[in-house]
């Protein structure tokens, strides 16, 4: 009785045993979709978007933290426009081939044992930090647009510093991998280059550990590929409006319609900025100083001095961008006026806010059309867009096109 | 394997390689200039979306695949799994948006659309597309009627 009950027990702990879940292995992957073929094209194709976006993400951090070295030019005045709208652009596009591309090859994630070597630990190592960083920037870059800030640090120098990380991460798995990638975008999507193909419907040989890819879905290779570059087109489509205005209409998950006050969308209103008071009192003065001293303009005195009008686009740092007919005052006549001449400029707001001042390089200020902006559309500027005068200049991000102007002081 | 590489190649390897060290290096470094609760929280996001990806979201992917298409037959079966990925992928990309939680209420002109709504179109449009795909591969798999076809197989309808 007593053996009896130990018996049982124990082939019930036996049971348990065998019938415990274990983790996958790549060889429980049958799918001939897990191919370095295909792994091969869309890390081609993610590897370019990466690149594209870390170049025009870079150009956006050197505009906003120029070095002594840089100087940003004027023109063309749509240059920003098309980078940022670029970099936001091929960054949404790179979530789909991500997706696809991590998907290609999961099976390797369950790699037995875990490390084989030391080649394969910095492999593996190399591979975290990949795909950590791929994921943070895409999905942190996603999450600005919306808005949303579901984290606590400030978001522009930690996508900035992970933006490196990212970039680097590539460089060193494309290192590693260059053998295998030139090996596989040398032949057709559907041959396996790493073994032979079976011939007269032998069973073909695999490499232990890896995927077997004997099973044949539905989905082809080339399908699988087709599927990631739709999908990448299709979210392009669907969130590229706030940049393109014509594709406005079918851009229904673009961060704005292109609707706003004046017929332009704000990023930061005056409320927000706590600038209402300060924008529209009747005292309203514009301090500017120069080596020459230092003058005070009232609203009347500006809107009486030689005005420019100029179609500029405001392009915001989040991809959305629109044009718009902007009159006002040269920056550069108003520091001549105190006896500045050719230098660069602060521009300060009653925003007392992280972005509430701006500096203008000599590349820019110099312009004939960076306006101490007066009038949008030809009637003065609305309380969001900046009222009494804001700054609008060429080729420069929405950010740092200062807004509420209540001092400049020529650098 | 490793007996094939090119002399070149694995000076290039080297070169890639070390210009990814550097580069890898450089944002750690920056990112050793954030204070440690930023760090903490910019860590969750490194290693969460890493992790989960293929501890979460491919075995959820793999199951509601194998639930929804495992046993369609042939005809359906690509338009269906073409169609749930593109949808995964849209919506997967409208999440944030979908929120609402980025909404300033004296800002009317952010986050502006409808969203659920813009979303519940595209999907329409996507189920439209892949049933009219999906009815022409049911037409084209059954085997044509008449004596002229006989004994011909249905073709192989791919991409």
């Amino acid at each position: 009785m007593t053996t009896k009950g130990h018996e049982d027990r124990r082939s019930f702990r036996a049971w348990l045993v065998q019938r415990a879940p274990t983790p996958p292995r790549p060889t429980d992957y049958p799918s001939r979709l897990h191919a370095e073929t295909v792994a091969a094209r869309a890390g081609l194709w993610l590897g370019i978007a990466f690149t594209i976006c870390f170049f025009t993400g870079l150009i956006s951090h050197v505009i906003q933290h120029p070095p002594d070295w840089l100087g940003w030019p004027a023109g063309p005045v749509w240059l920003y426009r098309l980078t940022q709208g670029v970099h936001i652009t091929t960054g949404i596009a790179a979530i789909p081939l991500l997706l696809v591309k991590l998907w290609t090859v999961s099976p390797r994630f369950w790699q037995w044992p875990p490390i084989t070597s030391v080649v394969n630990a910095i492999e593996r190592l190399s591979v975290f930090f990949l795909v950590g960083a791929a994921f943070f920037e895409l999905l942190t870059g996603l999450f600005n647009v919306a808005e949303v800030y579901l984290w606590g640090f400030l978001f522009p120098p930690v996508h900035y510093a992970v933006a490196w990380v990212a970039v680097g991460a590539v460089a060193i798995h494309v290192a590693v991998k260059l053998p295998v990638i030139r090996r596989a975008l040398g032949v057709a999507v559907e041959n396996d280059t790493d073994r032979p193909m079976g011939t007269s419907g032998d069973p073909v040989e695999v490499d232990p550990g890896s995927s077997p890819r004997t099973f044949r879905g539905p989905l082809s290779r080339r399908g699988l590929l087709g599927l990631a570059a739709g999908s990448a087109s299709l979210a392009v489509l669907a969130t590229v409006g706030d940049k393109i205005p014509a594709l406005s209409p079918i851009s229904v998950l673009a961060q704005r319609t292109g609707a706003g006050p004046q017929g332009l969308p704000v990023n930061r209103t005056a409320e927000d900025a706590g600038v209402v008071a300060v924008a529209t009192a009747d005292d309203y003065r514009l301090t500017v100083q120069g080596p020459g001293g230092s003058r005070q303009f009232s609203l009347a005195e500006l809107n009486g001095m030689t005005q420019t009008t100029a179609e500029l686009p405001i392009s915001c740092v989040e991809g959305w961008s629109q044009s718009a007919i902007w009159t006002g005052v040269p920056l550069r006549d108003l520091l001549a006026l105190v006896g500045a001449h050719g230098s660069g400029a602060r521009m300060i707001s009653a925003d007392p806010g992280l972005y509430g001042q701006s500096d203008v390089p000599p590349t820019i200020t110099q312009d004939a059309v960076t306006l101490v902006a007066l009038k949008l559309g030809g009637i003065p500027l609305d309380i969001d867009h900046g009222y009494p005068a804001r700054l609008i200049a060429p080729n420069r991000p929405g950010v740092l096109q200062t807004k509420w102007l209540t001092r400049i002081e020529s650098t | 394997m490793t007996t094939r590489h090119p002399r070149g190649e694995t000076v290039l390897r080297v070169a890639i390689g070390g210009v990814g060290v550097l580069t890898l290096g450089w944002g750690l470094w920056l990112m050793a200039h954030q204070s440690l609760s930023d760090l903490l929280s910019a860590g969750a996001w490194f290693v969460g979306p890493a992790v989960l990806s293929d501890l979460l979201l491919l075995p959820i992917v793999a199951v509601i695949g194998a639930a929804l298409t495992r046993h369609l037959h042939p005809w359906v079966r690509l338009p269906a799994q073409v169609a749930l990925a593109v949808i995964g992928i849209l919506t997967f990309i409208a999440l944030p948006f979908l929120t609402g939680l980025g909404k300033q209420q004296d800002n009317p002109s952010l986050l502006n659309r409808n969203y659920p709504l813009g979303l519940a179109v595209y999907i329409l449009l996507i189920l439209i597309v892949t049933g009219g795909w999906a009815l022409r591969r049911r037409r084209a798999l059954r085997p044509l009627p008449g004596p002229a076809r006989h004994g011909h197989p249905a073709p192989d309808v791919t991409w």
